[in-house]
């Protein structure tokens, strides 16, 4: 009996931690947060009005072109922020020793993986009828695959180890090294080959004025997506670590 | 297959694979909702069993 | 007892080991003597005689083989705590990995000699007239290899899935290293020389030098306990 006066004791005392933090009913939810959501949502629909209907059809590739605006999205996500993210953080978290970077890292990763996914899918669908091939050993799709093996290296490490500063450490090593080494497998395979189209590289390239606004803002609507994708991800991160905290306190001690 | 069975084929990757990560999102959430739930009744329970602290 | 002495005294300890022992490298090499019996199979004859097969099946066997040794580097330390015992060493971190680094270098070196040697008579290449060539660009490839590679077998030294894991994290790092190694090795066995390669031996010292400073930098937090 006293055992358990004790434990209802202890119940009693834990702080209303929970409650407090998770800012009241409904979830880790705050205005800002819907509104990007909301504004991503918008943004992509306004980008796919542009990619599908307002955007001329391209002269010599046809439809097929359309593709284009949303996998080149999704290679700048993977290749820029997902990427820059996982080793500013890692970098961040080395530095600070504070778990939060480390949960924006692997969620940064988590939305990576994702985002190379959809770039390394759509690419050769793209690629069938106008190379008439599915695959090319070309730089960038080169890239993007190593970039993805990366990512889940990356988050295969994570898995591997128990959660704590420990595997923050290991993977914001992994992830630090992994970054650097992109530019490096970048220039490695351009010498190697190189057939794809080069897109923005000097004014503009080849594309039209009405394709580069539509392919601008596909890109501003991914990122906004990943914005919110993100935030929605770290902050459910930090909700389950709070629980883990509130209920070791509760049972441990 | 034709060049817009092909564009089908990809619009129809993307939004399978963003949509399927944000229902696995919604689910940990409701997951997680449900944790925070049970745990804050079993503090109040406690709460009542030992009044005055 | 100056930095490398320090460094060299944890290398040559891992070395005497493997003297004593004659298990890593022993098993390193019979596994890329395999590699390179397993690839003539999957290469229709004709094929075999193609400039760049070769290269292709040299550095398939060399990282294969090479990563068997770094498997065992860290966690060979582990059994009876030599690890504590080594991190309990009254020197710098970045020691301890220069010297680990150090044993794998020899270890992946000396196999590689001998699975070169091995390749050049079944693949009837004539090493001897481009032997220097090749050293150099086995030499910047091996260290490009360790430096990632102690690195990573410190890493998951401690995880149960270690074997998989070290492979994982470490194969898609190493690609500019094996390309670099494989295109420069064909202009040598092409008889072009070394510097026909020019570009990719700079991009060899480049990876070098990178992954040998990043490394020391981080390898502090890897193994902090």
């Amino acid at each position: 009996m006293a055992e358990e006066q004790t434990l209802k004791r202890t119940f009693a005392e834990a702080p209303p931690a929970v409650i407090e933090q998770r800012g009241g009913r409904g979830g880790d939810r705050s205005l800002w947060v819907d509104a990007l959501g909301a504004g991503s949502i918008l943004a992509i629909l306004f980008a796919l009005y542009l990619a599908l209907i307002w955007a001329p059809t391209e002269a010599v590739m046809g439809d097929i072109q359309r593709l284009f605006y949303f996998h080149v999205a999704a290679a700048w996500l993977a290749l820029g922020p997902s990427f820059g993210v996982v080793a500013a953080c890692s970098v961040l978290y080395l530095w600070k020793k504070d778990l939060r970077y480390d949960r924006i890292a692997s969620a940064s990763a988590e939305l990576g993986v994702m985002f190379t996914t959809i770039t390394l899918v759509t690419g050769p669908i793209w690629a069938r009828p106008i190379w008439g091939a599915y695959w090319t050993w070309d730089p960038r799709l080169t890239t993007t695959l190593v970039l993805w093996f990366i990512f889940v290296a990356y988050l295969m490490l994570r898995s591997a180890v128990d959660a704590g500063h420990k595997r923050a450490r290991l993977s914001a090593v992994f992830g630090i090294v992994g970054w650097i080494d992109v530019p490096i497998v970048f220039m490695s395979i351009r010498w190697w080959r190189t057939i794809h189209p080069t897109v923005i590289a000097s004014e503009g390239g080849g594309l039209a004025p009405d394709m580069r606004l539509a392919l601008f803002v596909a890109i501003g609507a991914f990122t906004l997506l990943y914005a919110y994708l993100l935030v929605v991800r770290v902050r459910q991160e930090d909700l389950a670590t709070r629980l883990d905290r509130v209920r070791h306190q509760l049972y441990l001690r | 297959m034709s060049n817009l069975g092909f564009l089908a084929v990809g619009y129809g990757f993307i939004w399978l694979v963003l949509g399927s990560y944000v229902f696995s999102l919604a689910r940990r959430q409701g997951g997680l909702n449900r944790q925070v739930d049970r745990l804050e009744r079993e503090l109040e329970l406690t709460r009542e069993a030992a009044p005055g602290r | 007892m100056g930095f490398l002495g320090q460094a060299w005294t944890i290398a040559w300890k891992d070395i005497l080991g493997e003297l004593r022992t004659r298990e890593m490298v022993f098993s390193m090499l019979l596994f890329g003597f395999l590699v390179i019996l397993i690839f003539n199979f999957g290469i229709e004859p004709g094929l075999r005689d193609e400039a760049l097969v070769k290269p292709g099946v040299l550095w398939a066997a060399f990282v294969f083989a090479g990563i068997l040794g770094l498997n065992r580097s860290f966690s060979s330390e582990k059994e009876n705590d030599c690890l504590q015992g080594l991190l309990l060493c009254p020197v710098d971190r970045a020691v301890i990995y220069l010297g680990k680094f150090l044993g794998n270098f020899v270890f992946v070196l000396a196999m590689s000699l001998a699975v070169l040697l091995f390749f050049s008579v079944l693949y009837n290449v004539d090493v001897i007239a481009v032997l220097p060539g090749l050293l150099a660009i086995l030499g910047l490839a091996t260290i490009g290899f360790c430096a990632v590679g102690t690195l990573f077998s410190a890493v998951s030294v401690g995880i149960k899935t270690r074997d998989v894991l070290l492979a994982i994290l470490l194969f898609p790092v190493l690609v500019p290293v094996i390309l670099a190694a494989a295109k420069s090795s064909a202009f040598v066995m092409n008889g072009e020389g070394l510097f026909a390669g020019g570009s990719w031996l700079a991009m060899l010292v480049v990876y070098d030098v990178v992954f040998l400073a990043v490394s020391v930098m981080v390898f502090d937090y890897v193994l902090e306990e």
